[in-house]
Parts: C-alpha cells; structure tokens; sequence
C-alpha cells in the first residue's frame, strides 16, 4: 500500500512539475495558452510551449529515467552505494567524446554531438570488458577498473579543456548537463531507446533481486552470474549512455535518485526501478525549472540545479534512516 | 574482509619489504630526474655543483629555487594524499572512497572560486588559506550530516558523496555564472604543482610531520576500522574515537595538500588499491608503502608533465590518471578478483 501510494506521489509531482516547467520561465504562459497549445488551436504561445518548453520536458523527463535506472541497475550489481553511470566510465567516456568534437571538430553538424557522445559512452565500455576479463572479476573490482577507465577518459578530457582556454564554457556547460536549447529531435533520439530499454530493465528485477546479495547466493539460486551481469550492466550502460548523450554529463541524478527510492520502498526491484525512474525525472524537472526562473535571463544548468535541489533533500533522507542506518545495504 | 586476509596469506615475508624499497627507489630517481630534465637543460655536473657547493649562478637558481621545492611539494603532496585515500577507503570500508567523500576537495574548490568571484585582488597565499579553510568546512559538514562519530560506514560514505555533489554543483554554477573571472579556475580544479617554491614546503611539513606521528601512532587502532562494528565495539568502546581520529587525519593529510595543489583526485584513490595489490593489507607494511607509493607517482607524473606537450607544461592531475590508471589496470588485470 504505501508502495503504491509512493508511486502515487512521484507520478502526482511529475505532473505537476511539468505543469509548472509549462507555465513558468523567462516569459510567463497564462494557463489558457497552454490548454490551447495542447489542443492544437493556435494562439501567441504556441510557439514557445510547443517548440521550446514541452521538447524540453520531454527530454528531462526520459533523461532522468535512463540515468536513474541506470544507477538502480549498477548499485545492485556492483554492490555498492556509491555506484552511478560515472562508476563504470561510461560519462566520462561520453564527455571526452563530446568535448572532442566540441573542440576539434567546432563545425561539425548539431547531431554529431550526441552520436559521439553515445560512441564514447559505448567505447568506455567496450575498454571496460575487455580489460575486466569480460567482467568475471567480482564487484569490488570491477567497480575500480571502471573508474580507473573513466579516469583515463577524464583525464582526456581536462586536456582538451586547458589546450583550449576558449572555448572552456560550451564544454562546461555540457559536462555539467543542460536541456537549453533540447529540441523535438532530442526528444526523438531518447524515446524509442529509452521506451525499449526501460521495459527490459524493470523485466530483470528478479535477476536484480538476487545479485544484490552475494554471488554465492545468486549462484546457489540458479543465476548464470557472468552472463546475466554482462546484460544487465550493457543495459545500464545504454540507458545512461543515451540519456547523457541527450542533456550531458549528469551525474547527481543517477547517484541519488536510487538511493531516495530505496530509502523510500525498499530493495525490491520491483518498486525500486519505477519509483527511481519517477524520481529521476522529478529531479530533473524540478532542477530544471528552477534554473529557469532563479536568476531570470540566465538559465543555471540542471546538472548544478538538480544536485543543488537533491542533495539537501537526500541528507534529510540519511537523517531520518540513521536509527535504521546499521541495516542500510553495506558496501563491500 | 575476507579478501583482505586472503591476499595476507599470498604473501611472502620478503615481499613487502622489496615494494617497499623499490617505491622508495622510485621516489629517488624521480627527484633526482625532476631536478635533472625540464625546459631549461642542466648537466650532471652542474646539478651535483648546484646541490652540494656553489655551483655556476644559473643553474644554481634552477635547481635549488625552482625544480627542488618542486620536487619535494609534489613528494609530499603525494604521499599525504595517498595516505587520506588509505585512510578514507579503511573508514568507510569502500573500495570507492577518496579524501573526496569527506567533502574536502570540493570544500577547498568552493572556497576558492568564491575567492575568485569577491576579491578583488585575489593572490596566491589567500588561496591556499581559503582553500584549507574550505576543505576544513567541508569535512566538518559531512561529519555533522552523518551524525559524528557513530555513523555506519554506508552513512558517512553517502552523506559525503552528497555533500561532494552539493559543493561542486554550487563551485560549477558560480563558474557557469561568472565565465569571466573564473577562467583561470580550470587550472586550479586540474591540480598543479608546477608553481611551488620553499615557503611551500614550509607551510607543508608541518602538516605532513604531525600526521605522520599521529598516525603511526594510531596504527594499531586503524585496524578496528577493518572489522565489522559490532565486533570493534565488542573489543573496547573506542570505534568512534578512532574514526574521528582518522577524520582529522584526513582533513590534515588532504587538507593541506589540496589547498596547495588543487584537487588532485585520481591518486588518493588508485594508490592504495596498487600498494594492497603488492603487499597485501597489513597495515604496518600498506602504510609506508602507500606513502612511498603516492609520492613516487606524483614526483614522476610531475616529470612527465613538462614534457607532453613541451615546452608548456601541462596539469599534473591529467598526467597522475594518464599514468596511475594504466599501472592499476594492469595489476588488477593480473592479479583477477583479488584486487578488493
């Protein structure tokens, strides 16, 4: 019951919060336009309701669901509490990507940024399998060769960063993670991946029920461990892989909207995964709006506003847990 | 931790002893080779003249005001960030955990670009005080949020990564925010050692000396950190005393060689797991080792770092991931699951 009325909830404030993204910002929508827009009748805010506010929500909303499951699908396989997208290099991948074409290739064509950051998300993980013997290392170190890759990546990319002083800003805006300027094209490039790949995951929640325990456990029950955590994390891999692509190197959302839902229903894949979606989408959209209207012409990117936003809330999460704290998932 | 004792049995008594002196040779070419090789060329004997006697004036210049502060900043440097990684991976009993989790890197770059953005006329000196002052900030934040000193280690781990996330978010907005001013922000969060002089290795030393005694003299109390909490607790009262121990070791070691150097990141957290691959997890060996280790690393990535893109020099941070990675991947290639 308070599962379902969770679920509830987060599906209430992402309603809400789109509403509000839809009426708020640089120029207000009265409410009216926004009906009419929705219903197809033409009217004066058509054009930024229809063209720049609903892609941009749209774009959030799928973002946060890849990026949150994401981060669902690696803490349980990993086995650790600070897993994310970021563990297993497949950001830092994407923004070495990203911030090469940025910087070397400054004319390349508008869709050549996401596809390079999908290839770099993807390249991260191809390092990541062969170097980890096909993932048949445990989990602790596979975790670590994970972030010893993205290091490497990482470590690309600030050089690009300090050989190119000029274009710094483009490119922190990115590895920051923004939705300005997120057209329907975006929205196009996440949707049938992100509607494919979301099913598939939540369809794995038995899998992820028992890999979170110990690999004894999950092979005593019958699991082909190698086998099922290679597919379960190239799915985490391409659910983040897309949703970074699309908005950028965000890395608050996929860290911390899983462990709200934890804290909230429970380990129980089942719950956990579509609550950890709604709320990564909440997240993004609440991050979002409120970087449009903080400091009104200037947009604060939805990477900085989300975590800003999330953190607080997250910690009073921690507070509340800390009796219950001894019986948290251990890392290790 | 049963992967701990697992890698003890695998080694032999000799072993350690030999990473241990072959780090500590390490370290030695490596400052031997900063004082030798970078822009401006110095002959052998000249570096032998600069070091022992009065030498020709320039080269004295070079190597006693330049490359040497350099040399031991960076050596130290290293080897106090390496230890808070070891530190910070034994606290929270995560493999994943860097000086980071404690707030203290993104503390120290928050301090700073807020620096940046109000002062004026922001020098140098100023942003080593502010940056330590951050870092302190940042560290006491994190120990309040996850309840002092009895939190769980999954507690302090998320607690800290939270507050990490919060301060770079806010240290990005006011560089996203203030494009102009902050420009030269991007060297500072690289990490560089490339300015040190000796007043440098003063302010250092101090750090480095009295952490070292505490904790060598903590040593045989770390160990509680290994074991379960009830077990720890079921030996003596004192796991919360020894992890705030370890906290105020932390913010020392990191503190200090953060405010200095800029957020470093890669190194605290890849030099322990390396030293653990070598000599296994007693402390008593994984402890000089580590340090010897990180240190070594920092003095030859700072070598390398004059020469990728010669004659600029280029971050040192980038260089320790271009080189620390590799070395880590390798053993933990070789070595399979053993690596924890």
């Amino acid at each position: 019951m308070r599962r379902t009325t969770a679920l509830a909830a987060a599906f209430l404030l992402m309603l809400l919060l789109t509403a509000v993204s839809l009426r708020f910002g640089a120029v207000a929508v009265p409410w009216r336009h926004i009906g009419e827009t929705l219903l197809g009748r033409p009217n004066p805010s058509s054009f930024v309701v229809d063209k720049v506010r609903l892609p941009r929500i749209a774009t959030a909303v799928l973002a946060g669901f890849g990026l949150a499951v994401s981060g669902v699908i690696l803490q349980s396989l990993l086995r650790n509490p600070l897993a994310s997208p970021d563990v297993v290099g497949v950001s830092k991948g994407a923004g070495f990507a990203a911030a090469a074409v940025l910087f070397l290739y400054p004319r390349a064509p508008a869709f050549a940024l996401p596809a390079a950051a999908f290839a770099g998300a993807f390249a991260a993980f191809a390092l990541l399998l062969t170097l980890s013997r096909r993932l048949r290392l445990g989990p602790a170190a596979l975790a670590l060769v994970g972030v010893a890759v993205g290091a490497v990546f990482q470590a690309g990319t600030q050089y690009l960063i300090v050989r190119h002083p000029t274009d710094i800003n483009l490119a922190l805006l990115w590895l920051t993670g923004s939705l300005w300027g997120r057209s329907w094209s975006h929205v196009l490039l996440l949707l049938p991946w992100i509607a494919a790949l979301l099913p598939l995951a939540w369809s794995g929640f038995a899998k992820l029920n028992l890999l979170q325990l110990t690999d004894e456990v999950a092979v005593s029950l019958g699991l082909r461990i190698v086998r099922e955590r290679l597919w379960l994390i190239l799915l985490a891999v391409a659910l983040a892989g897309i949703a970074v692509a699309a908005v950028g190197a965000i890395g608050f959302v996929g860290l911390v909207a899983p462990h709200m839902a934890r804290r909230i229903v429970g380990s129980r894949h089942q719950w956990l995964i579509p609550l950890a979606a709604l709320l990564g989408a909440d997240l993004m959209l609440l991050g979002d709006v409120l970087g449009r209207v903080l400091i009104v012409p200037r947009e604060v990117p939805v990477g900085i506003m989300s975590a800003v936003i999330g953190a607080p809330y997250f910690v009073y999460l921690l507070r509340k847990a800390k009796d219950a704290g001894a019986r948290g998932r251990t890392g290790n | 931790m049963t992967s701990e004792s697992l890698a003890e049995k695998r080694t032999r008594p000799g072993r350690p002893l030999l990473f241990i002196s072959l780090s500590a040779l390490l370290l030695l070419l490596g400052i031997v080779g900063s004082l030798k090789w970078g822009q401006a060329p110095v002959s052998w004997h000249g570096l032998l003249g600069a070091l022992v006697g009065p030498g020709d004036g320039k080269t004295d210049l070079y190597v006693r005001l330049l490359r040497l502060p350099r040399a031991l900043t960076a050596c130290m440097a290293g080897a106090q960030l390496a230890l808070a990684g070891l530190l910070t991976q034994l606290a929270t009993r995560n493999p994943l955990a860097s000086p980071h989790l404690f707030g203290v890197n993104a503390g120290a770059s928050f301090f700073v670009v807020i620096g940046l953005v109000a002062i004026p006329d922001f020098s140098a000196p100023l942003a080593v005080g502010l940056a330590f002052a951050g870092a302190a900030a940042g560290a006491i934040l994190v120990w309040s949020l996850a309840g002092g000193g009895r939190f769980s280690p999954v507690q302090l781990a998320l607690a800290g990564i939270t507050v990490h996330f919060l301060l770079s978010a806010l240290t990005e907005g006011m560089m996203v925010l203030n494009q102009q001013s902050t420009d030269s922000m991007i060297f500072w969060l690289v990490g560089s050692v490339s300015q040190a002089s000796w007043q440098d290795v003063r302010l250092l030393s101090p750090f480095l000396g009295s952490s070292l005694i505490f904790l060598f003299a903590l040593l045989p109390s770390l160990r509680l950190l290994a074991v379960e909490d009830e077990i720890a607790s079921g030996l003596g009262q004192r796991v919360a005393a020894v992890r705030t121990a370890a906290f105020v070791l932390v913010l020392l070691l990191a503190g200090s060689a953060v405010a200095l150097c800029g957020p470093i990141g890669f190194l605290c957290l890849i030099v322990p797991h390396i030293s653990r691959a070598l000599v296994g997890g007693k402390l008593g060996a994984l402890v000089p080792m580590t340090a010897l280790l990180g240190g070594a690393l920092l003095v030859c990535a700072d070598l390398a770092s004059r020469f990728i893109a010669f004659p600029f020099e280029s971050p040192v941070g980038i260089v320790t991931s271009a080189l620390g990675a590799p070395l880590f991947l390798h053993l933990a290639r070789r070595r399979g699951g053993t690596v924890r």
